[in-house]
């Protein structure tokens, strides 16, 4: 792929799924702004690697995983994934507020590839093929990966009703 | 039996919002890419024959000139008079910085810094630790600009962070699962193929940055 075309892919999927790649970033950082720097600096480096980009691979898998990285580099040292707000206070005696809570621990409890997993399957929209391009395993992989973040909060929400 | 995959949407759709789009600035990816400043290179117009002309002309004045300060050197050199002009910077202020002529030294900080880095992965650490490990390598061999794609020793390197970029993706994704499955096998193989591939883009960082002169 020539390199202008490589970049004219880019800002169609830049245009196409920049609010995508900031709801990812944002769930990996915890916060918008440097979410967004996260993903203004994963296009400008995929941009500055265009040169050196290698066609067989999907383009936007290799995106993915690039913008992922910056985010990752943005965060500070030790931080825990916390996403929203706990002391919301409009949240209080919201019959969903207490879902909420069990979702953002479950999320906060999963390992780092289950988290990324949820997070582009249900903050990118990415099928099982596409999230296992970004992650590099195969797609059964992804399959039980997901399947098991889905039984921890199974787990979890059961422990809820029953008491 | 919950059906947890409505309540994992509706719960993440409240957690993170699908934001707006309004922040989303194209040109400001160009910029930090550099690609502005390449197109506007690129964009530069030919120059017509009597521009083409001038130019030649200027050129062959200030080759003319050059060649009078160096002589003019000389000659005081010679004399035992004062040296002036060029004369006076030191062998390392007339190098142009330019990455074709990084020193050894300046690589063997590169060295350093891919062992470091080499270090952190082994270890599984933070991609913050190692882009502060790799902007100390910079600072520390300030020649490694211009950062330009003609330049073969740059794009080796930007390819070089590129597979240590894939790899702490590949590791933080391959750790816990292998830890707590046991595919303990599976995992010392991708890390044997991965450090593979870092040394052979560190080899290529070699080739492409240090001149024949400068090798040990």
């Amino acid at each position: 792929m020539e390199r202008e075309e490589l970049i004219r892919d880019l800002e169609a999927l830049y245009r196409q799924g920049y609010r995508q790649f900031l709801r990812v970033a944002i769930a990996i950082v915890g916060e918008e702004s440097r979410a967004h720097d996260a993903v203004q600096e994963g296009f400008a480096r995929a941009i500055r690697s265009a040169d050196t980009y290698r066609a067989e691979g999907n383009v936007e898998a290799w995106l993915w995983r690039i913008v992922i990285n910056a985010a990752h580099a943005t965060r500070p040292d030790r931080v825990v994934v916390e996403i929203g707000d706990e002391t919301d206070p409009a949240a209080n005696g919201r019959p969903e507020a207490e879902n909420d809570g069990d979702i953002r621990a479950w999320i906060a409890s999963l390992p780092e590839r289950q988290r990324l997993a949820v997070f582009l399957r249900y903050y990118a929209d990415l099928d099982y093929r596409a999230i296992a391009s970004v992650l590099g395993v195969e797609v059964g992989t992804v399959s039980a990966t997901l399947s098991a973040a889905h039984s921890a909060l199974h787990s979890s929400l059961e422990g809820v009703v029953a008491q | 039996m919950i059906d947890v995959e409505p309540l994992i949407v509706a719960g993440l759709d409240r957690l993170v919002p699908l934001p707006s789009g309004e922040r989303a600035d194209w040109q400001d990816v160009l910029g930090r890419s550099g690609e502005t400043r390449r197109r506007r290179w690129l964009g530069v117009p030919r120059p017509s024959a009597w521009s083409r002309l001038q130019i030649a002309v200027v050129a062959i004045v200030v080759g003319l000139m050059l060649a009078a300060a160096a002589t003019a050197t000389y000659i005081a050199i010679r004399n035992g008079g004062p040296a002036f002009g060029v004369a006076q910077l030191t062998p390392r202020q007339m190098v142009t910085p330019d990455v074709n002529h990084t020193s050894y030294r300046d690589t063997r900080l590169w060295g350093n810094a891919a062992g470091r880095l080499s270090g952190e992965i082994e270890v599984f650490g933070d991609l913050r630790r190692f882009s502060t490990a790799l902007q100390a390598a910079i600072q520390e061999s300030n020649s490694l600009e211009p950062e330009s794609h003609s330049n073969r020793c740059y794009r080796w390197i930007v390819i070089y962070r590129n597979v240590l970029n894939d790899l702490q993706t590949e590791f933080r994704a391959l750790s816990p699962v292998t830890q707590s499955s046991g595919r303990a096998n599976e995992f010392a193989w991708k890390a044997k193929r991965a450090n593979h591939a870092l040394r052979l883009a560190a080899g290529h960082v070699w080739g492409a940055c240090v001149r024949d002169q400068d090798r040990p």
